[in-house]
């Protein structure tokens, strides 16, 4: 931490510095109101909606099948976690039980791309403090998750595979002997992830330290996710709450324990990211042995028209928690669907935390906290 | 103390200095062992396989592949379910039925299913299709689906369907020619489908204001300009003499600029007119008018609509807005009351006894006992409101003419008039009666017996009477 | 030795004019021969760069542009072309200057910039007799003309009319003055043992004993002193925050466009070659062979390959190393902030240097 120094005493001026919507580090189009004293931070004023398209609105004309590519657009990075969780909202508006085959596919999808997602978050605050490497090997293995989806799905960043009631389609039928092989080829890779980046002196020099979120803070500005749990809360939404069958596996929830500096620093929130990396493969090793067989669209109604109600249902997405508010007029298309995205409260924390700090730990600290502007502005 | 910093520091240096060089081999590794582990692809002499073909599903011709869209047309029955699907709406789909005497044969589906309709205009729009794959799965017949993978060999050209142009990648799929949309009696459909060709035509072309042209438009604003023409400026319409109607319209308009009312405005005409030595029985006859002319809420067509008609229906509606134009009580009559509550109330209790249908007497009645019960009424406010009532009589005279007119035509009354009925399914018979009475020409009287004797066990004591009432 | 101008001189002494006039058209022979080398030594760095960055990240890097016959494609000579397509297209692109910047001092900036390293040419012998002007305080200019460049950056960040240039700018300033030090005094060492200032003395004496980095452990510390020092004096990664990628878009060579940051970009390559130079000659040996590490008797057959042409090779192949061993730092490490670049100099460098000077002149007293 440095002092910001007294104004009165030394008569310096304050300069207002504008990290625009085009950088190269601001995950995205964010516009970063910087007011420094030299080169330290005294006040950040982020200013969104650049990626604003009228998400909520739109889906007051559409119907409940046809919003789920649009869902996929918010957080393009982690788009089969959005689908889960509207589809999850959806079913439970309508009251269907589905089939375990079809939850356990969905299992396998969701944890499919959380290692995607934090790939993605890893790679690129490596790049943010200046690693350049780490940020391509990152992005080969990321390649390797999408064939894996583009041979379920098609697509490979946005899938509509999904749907409120069951998914698209089934399985191919060498997709889990390829996914176990590419578990098999990827535990060795975070090995080196760590040799290069993770343990690398300059890195903990840059990371460790800055930024820290103290408890309170975290809790008080609503943030959740890997960035909460950097602070030393144990709070995961597969463990408190589960929903789908989450409760059926065995695996940890890592917490920041402040290795390298204190509790609750980039450092931290970087490592839980790590190691949900590892979690989450120990999870889909437990799935893949057990899918059971079964009709994949059974239990899809044929059209959705649920009845009149209103419902909140809670997901844990890469990013944090997401919650998706879904009112229905007993029409087949909702009369208010709202979002609630991580990320936006995730950024909220960014002035309170980076106070003292220079201009190059600003960048550090917003990549630790790992946003995406689609689903910020939705 | 100064001990444990040092190594401390030294720590930190060695540490420093460990990690360093484990980082560099691994660079170093991933120099060394490029050819394993370069993972690029070059693009146009390999290209990345595309997912499997069969999926597990039946048919076998299912694929996964997200590419362009391409449709079967000789497949397409029509069903509009691609459309309606696609959440951008990038798929437009014209159908023609061909009407019940036509026997004209659609063909059938390479699935043996007899097609109904035939489409001539099937429209994708691939510029923006958003490859979500919705339209594909709820086809019945197969037709649309995605190109690539076992449907691979009847295609040229996959997913690199680039374009110069953006219209480029508008896809048309409907073959049906002209022909066959005149064997199955789509007249009407061609010549909707050239109107709109030649306008965009015309659109794409941007001409803006052509000057050449100018006595072409003024030719065309005439029509425009009748339709703007003000009602009280044409009141005067019927004295032959232009400069006496001019001397009259530009006193209306002074009148009407200095915010006279109309015994004022048709004062301050007859004064210019005897001054200037115009005065003519037509002019008279235009004044008097313009002394009992009320101002009608209605909008312009009125001119047009209080000339001759023949057809009962604008009769009808001729003598609906004579009636509404001599009444000259609406809600807007209400504003001169300037407390906000009291004509808010004013206003509310008009409106329901405009819902109920009861004629101004009863209305203004209401409303001086609604705002009797509130306490809200005071002297001027009656006598205003009761000055509105004397109008009301003309409405009875109107109400004779309105008989008479009726009597004089076998008009029909109009279909709106069945929405009174509550009950969907009887509304719903009651309305297809009407139409097949007016098909066959029946008078209105006619039609309600009809009504009544098909529906009379349905219908309770009130919706007789709603349709006696039509009577 | 005698140095090239001294040669052609004799060469050209036939002509009958007056020896300052003739010095003048002399200059100008070395002149571009050197400028020659720095465009040359350019393309080929830049061409190392792209695809030793490529192979460290498991990727190709260029490979479609041929040259001359090696046509461009699958095959992994793929791409040589690539950097002189780039260079023509530099020259070509449309020079932009911001509103409000200050055109002359923009214009002045990348030419200071290259006037300090091309000045630092001068004194660098490239082999035996190949030095253009043989000083005898080689060692001295060259650090005095290699400083130059600071003034050329800070001049490109305050003209840009650009905060964030300006940010560049600063730290820059900061960083390349403190990290002089480091390398005075890790040079200072060597001169210490050498005796001379002179550049080929030093190689001479190379020739005589063993080379520097072998003679003793604290010689050895002075080399990577040295080394760490001149990555951080070339505004390379880890140091590269003047000009950091992900914060400052370009830093201060942000509002540069076409040809200018083209000479830029040129001083920046030929800086990292004056320094890898500078670094083989005192610490591996300049262009004495390998063979003559430590000095042992070679047989007759050998010998051959040291002479002065093969030298003009056995330097370059040194200080080409030592600029692929600055590219691998840069895709390995992430960079330091400044306060951390700042206490690297200031509280890890300094004071390693300064022992070493105090044990080095202990250990010649000893042996």
């Amino acid at each position: 931490m440095y002092k910001i120094l007294d104004k009165s005493i030394i008569g310096a001026d304050e300069m207002v510095l504008n990290m625009g919507p085009q950088h190269p580090s601001t995950h995205g189009v964010l516009r970063l109101k910087i007011i420094t004293d030299g080169e330290i931070v005294s006040h950040i004023e982020p200013i969104i909606g650049y990626l604003h398209r009228c998400f909520e609105k739109h889906c007051e004309n559409l119907s409940y099948e046809q919003i789920v590519p649009f869902t996929d657009r918010c957080d393009y990075l982690a788009a089969m976690h959005m689908g889960h969780a509207y589809s999850i909202a959806v079913e439970k508006l309508l009251d269907i039980e589905l089939p375990q085959r079809v939850e356990y596919i969905r299992v396998i999808m969701s944890e499919f791309q959380r290692i995607a997602s934090h790939l993605i978050a890893i790679g690129a605050f490596g790049l943010d403090v200046g690693a350049i490497t780490p940020f391509t090997w990152t992005l080969r293995d990321r390649e390797r998750i999408l064939d894996l989806f583009e041979q379920v799905t098609g697509a490979r960043l946005l899938y509509n595979y999904i749907w409120p009631g069951g998914l698209a389609h089934d399985l191919p039928p060498n997709f889990i002997r390829n996914s176990i092989d590419f578990l098999d080829y990827f535990e060795p890779q975070i090995i080196e992830y760590d040799n290069l980046l993770t343990t690398n002196k300059i890195f903990i020099e840059r990371s460790a330290d800055v930024g820290v979120m103290p408890k309170e803070v975290a809790i008080n500005y609503g943030v959740t996710g890997p960035s909460l749990r950097g602070s030393g809360i144990p709070f995961d939404l597969r463990k408190n709450e589960p929903y789908s069958i989450y409760d059926k596996f065995d695996f940890d929830v890592p917490v920041g324990e402040g290795k390298m500096g204190t509790i609750g620093d980039s450092w931290d929130r970087y490592y839980v990211r790590v190691l949900e990396m590892k979690e989450s493969i120990k999870i889909l090793r437990q799935a893949l042995s057990q899918i059971p067989d079964g009709d994949v669209q059974s239990a899809m109604p044929k059209k959705i028209r649920p009845k009149k109600g209103e419902v909140y249902s809670r997901y844990e997405t890469a990013r944090g928690d997401v919650g998706f508010y879904i009112r229905s007029d007993g029409k087949n298309i909702p009369t208010r669907l709202k979002m609630r995205s991580p990320a936006y409260c995730n950024l909220s924390v960014l002035n309170e935390i980076s106070a003292g700090w220079m201009i190059s730990d600003v960048i550090t600290i917003l990549g630790s906290l790992d946003i995406v502007l689609g689903e910020i502005d939705r | 103390m100064g001990a444990n910093f040092l190594s401390e520091y030294i720590n930190n240096i060695i540490y420093g200095v460990k990690s360093f060089i484990t980082g560099m081999g691994l660079t170093l590794k991933h120099l060394r062992n490029k050819k394993d582990l370069v993972a690029t692809l070059q693009y146009p002499n390999e290209k990345w396989p595309l997912p499997e073909r069969n999926i597990g599903f039946e048919p076998s011709d299912y694929n996964v592949i997200r590419s362009r869209l391409h449709v079967d047309i000789d497949d397409c029955i029509g069903c509009l379910q691609c459309e309606k699907a696609c959440p951008v709406d990038c798929i437009k789909i014209d159908t023609l039925k061909p009407p019940k005497g036509n026997d004209y044969d659609c063909g059938k589906t390479s699935h043996d299913t007899q097609k109904k309709m035939i489409v001539p205009r099937f429209t994708i729009d691939m510029s923006e299709c958003m490859y979500c794959d919705l339209c594909v799965h709820p086809c019945p017949e197969e037709c649309i689906y995605m190109v690539g993978g076992p449907n691979e060999d009847k295609h040229e050209i996959d997913y690199e369907f680039s374009q110069y142009e953006r219209h480029g990648l508008i896809f048309e799929f409907a073959t049906s020619t002209d022909e066959d949309i005149l064997d199955i009696g789509g007249e009407t459909y061609l010549e909707e489908r050239k109107v709109k060709e030649e306008k965009r035509k015309k659109g794409e072309k941007l001409e803006g204001i052509v000057k050449g042209e100018s006595s072409e438009s003024v030719d065309e604003d005439q029509p425009e300009k009748e339709k703007h023409k003000d009602p009280l400026l044409e009141i005067f319409n019927i004295v032959p003499d232009k400069v006496a109607r001019g001397i009259a319209k530009k006193a209306v308009v002074f009148g009407k600029r200095s915010g006279f009312d109309f015994s004022k405005i048709s004062e301050e005409v007859e004064g210019r007119i005897s001054a200037a030595g115009k005065t003519t029985s037509e002019m008279s006859t235009a004044i008097e008018t313009l002394k009992n002319y009320k101002p009608t809420p209605i909008d312009i067509e009125d001119p047009s609509n209080s000339k001759e008609n023949e057809s009962s229906s604008k009769v009808e509606k001729g003598v609906e807005e004579l009636a509404s134009k001599s009444s000259d009580f609406n809600v807007k009559s209400m504003d001169f009351i300037t407390d906000k509550m009291i004509r808010g109330i004013a206003k509310k209790t008009f409106m329901k006894c405009k819902r109920l249908k009861l004629d101004v007497n009863a209305t203004i009645d209401s409303i001086i006992s609604d705002l009797d019960t509130n306490s809200k009424l005071d002297n001027d406010t009656k006598e205003k409101l009761l000055s509105f009532k004397d109008i009301g009589k003309t409405s009875d005279n109107l109400s004779e003419i309105k008989e008479t007119i009726k009597e004089e035509s076998n008009s029909l009354f109009d279909i709106k008039l069945l929405n009174a009925i509550e009950d969907k399914m009887i509304r719903g018979s009651a309305k297809k009666i009407y139409m097949a009475g007016k098909r066959a020409n029946k008078s209105s009287s006619e039609v309600v017996e009809d009504i009544i004797n098909e529906l009379s066990d349905k219908m309770d004591d009130k919706t007789k009477g709603l349709i006696g009432d039509l009577e | 030795m005698t140095s090239i101008v001294d040669y052609l001189l004799n060469l050209l002494s036939f002509i009958e004019i007056d020896t300052s006039l003739l010095l003048i058209f002399v200059i100008l022979i070395p002149g571009i021969g050197l400028f020659l080398v720095m465009t040359v030594n350019a393309m080929v760095a830049v061409y190392m760069e792209r695809k030793v960055s490529a192979f460290m990240q498991d990727r190709l890097g260029p490979m479609e542009v041929g040259l001359l016959g090696f046509k461009g494609g699958k095959k992994f000579w793929g791409g040589i072309g690539q950097t002189i397509a780039d260079a023509i297209k530099l020259l070509t692109k449309e020079d932009i200057v911001p509103d409000n910047a200050d055109k002359k001092l923009m214009l002045l900036a990348p030419f200071i910039i290259f006037i300090g390293a091309f000045v630092t040419f001068v004194a660098i012998p490239f082999s035996e007799n190949l030095v253009v002007s043989d000083f005898n305080i080689g060692i001295f200019y060259i650090m005095a003309m290699s400083s130059v460049g600071v003034i050329g950056i800070i001049l490109a960040g305050w003209s840009s009319n650009n905060k964030w240039s300006l940010y560049g700018a600063m730290r820059a300033a900061a960083q390349i003055i403190s990290y002089e030090i480091p390398i005075g005094l890790s040079l200072l060492l060597v001169v210490i043992v050498a005796g001379s200032l002179n550049l080929g003395d030093i190689v001479q004496w190379q020739s005589n004993h063993r080379w520097f980095i072998l003679h003793s452990p604290f010689t050895f510390i002075a080399f990577f002193i040295y080394f760490i020092s001149v990555v951080a004096e070339t505004n390379r990664t880890p140091f590269d925050i003047p000009e950091a990628e992900s914060e400052l878009v370009a830093g201060w060579m942000t509002e540069y466009s076409g040809f200018k940051w083209a000479i830029f970009f040129l001083s920046e390559y030929a800086n990292m070659l004056i320094v890898s130079i500078v670094a083989s000659i005192v610490f591996l040996g300049g262009w004495l062979s390998p063979l003559a590490i430590l000095n042992i008797g070679i047989p007759e057959k050998w010998m051959f390959l040291d002479g002065p042409i093969l030298g003009f090779f056995w330097l370059m192949i040194k200080a080409m190393f030592l600029i692929f061993v600055m590219m691998w730092f840069r895709w390995t490490f992430p960079r330091l902030r400044v306060d951390q670049l700042m206490y690297l100099c200031w509280k890890v460098f300094i004071p390693f240097a300064l022992a070493n000077l105090f044990f080095v002149s202990i250990w010649e007293l000893i042996f």
